[in-house]
């Protein structure tokens, strides 16, 4: 029996309300024809999605996303720079809603200043690279996604390699220099990059296309000193990293679909103290 | 005529009792620069990045009329 038949077999027929009734398949059966035809989970997903088939795991994504939406997810490949605040949340709002292949970049290891926001810092991870527990925990969550993990700094030198085959980039980075480097590269590669920053209990969100201006309205080269940093000064609140974080693969997920509208040539700033959300233009 | 000020994050430090929700009123600053202004306020310029004024871009040598919404931002950094 072929993949696809198999995949047809262990599939079943569910009403999801009155309406509605859908093929499914769940993350056991896919596991499985993986295993026994020597393929990989995330192709196993890509056939099921082929042939119309509702992954269990994503049935609470249909009606919002169509199911060729959800194949496009899962062929799209994002590049995520960081793993602290912002990036811990972004990688775990784009593996649920399932994206398919992620980057992960980080230089650093867990530090228990880490453990008021960042979301795989725990424990049981201190001392080891964020990277690591952050693809551990991903992959637990979503064992279809591929993942290419990167335990370095992003910098010309490892951008090229990085940024590889990626369809768009996410600024989880956490000092101006380093942004503003990751946006020249990808407006060399013409990547489309999800720029967000966050400080005390506000932050940030700019999606930012090649040919666009960008950061070059929202930061001063050099970096300025420790004083007039708002991050250096305020630290940052779990929740502000959690919700920028969570905007910030919104963006990622309109890209690749081609839906709704970009925060583009405007900033979204959000300040929690006041429950304040403005869109300004540029 | 008044404009309404906002100021963003550690801005707000540099101004005694400033209400973040409502922002503070500033009159008869028609025809000065925006410059000006926060130099009076003791808010020091090389902080201030972002200016909007209305919901739009802006500048330091924005003048003005004296009845605008101004919100100025430093550049927030962290991840």
């Amino acid at each position: 029996m072929g993949i696809l038949e198999e995949i047809q077999r262990v599939s079943e027929l569910i009403q999801r309300h009155s309406l509605l009734r859908v093929t499914a398949i769940g993350d056991l059966e896919l596991l499985n024809i993986a295993q026994n035809n020597s393929i990989t989970p995330w192709e196993a997903m890509k056939a099921a999605l082929d042939l119309g088939i509702w992954p269990k795991r994503y049935l609470r994504n249909l009606e919002t996303l169509t199911i060729q939406e959800q194949r496009r997810l899962h062929l799209a490949h994002v590049a995520v720079i960081g793993a602290g605040g912002l990036g811990g949340q972004v990688l775990t709002c784009l593996v649920r809603v399932g994206i398919g292949m992620l980057t992960l970049v980080d230089p650093d290891t867990f530090e228990e200043s880490n453990l008021n926001r960042q979301a795989f810092s725990a424990i049981s991870s201190m001392g080891l690279p964020k990277v690591d527990q952050a693809e551990q925990r991903l992959k637990d969550i979503n064992p279809f996604c591929k993942f290419r993990k990167f335990h370095k700094k992003f910098e010309v030198s490892s951008s090229e390699e990085i940024l590889r085959d990626v369809y768009v980039v996410v600024d989880a980075l956490d000092n101006r220099k380093d942004r503003i480097l990751l946006q020249e590269i990808s407006r060399q590669m013409k990547i489309p990059l999800v720029h967000g920053a966050v400080a005390g209990l506000e932050g940030h969100v700019m999606t930012i296309l090649p040919g666009d201006e960008g950061l070059d309205k929202l930061y001063t080269d050099p970096e300025p000193e420790e004083a007039m940093r708002p991050e250096a000064v305020l630290g940052v609140l779990a929740p502000t990293p959690m919700l920028i974080g969570t905007l910030e693969a919104t963006e990622v997920i309109k890209l690749i679909l081609g839906r709704g509208s970009l925060i583009r040539s405007q900033i979204l700033y959000v300040d929690l103290e006041t429950a304040g959300f403005h869109l300004f233009q540029f | 005529m008044a404009i309404r000020l906002f100021l963003s994050s550690t801005l707000r430090r540099y101004v005694d009792g400033y209400d973040p929700s409502r922002g503070m009123e500033l009159e008869q600053v028609q025809g000065r620069s925006l410059r000006e202004v926060l130099m009076d306020l003791g808010i020091p310029l090389e902080g201030v990045k972002i200016v909007m004024v209305d919901g739009v871009h802006s500048d330091l040598n924005y003048t003005l009329s004296g009845e605008e919404r101004v919100a100025v931002f430093p550049p927030v950094g962290g991840g």
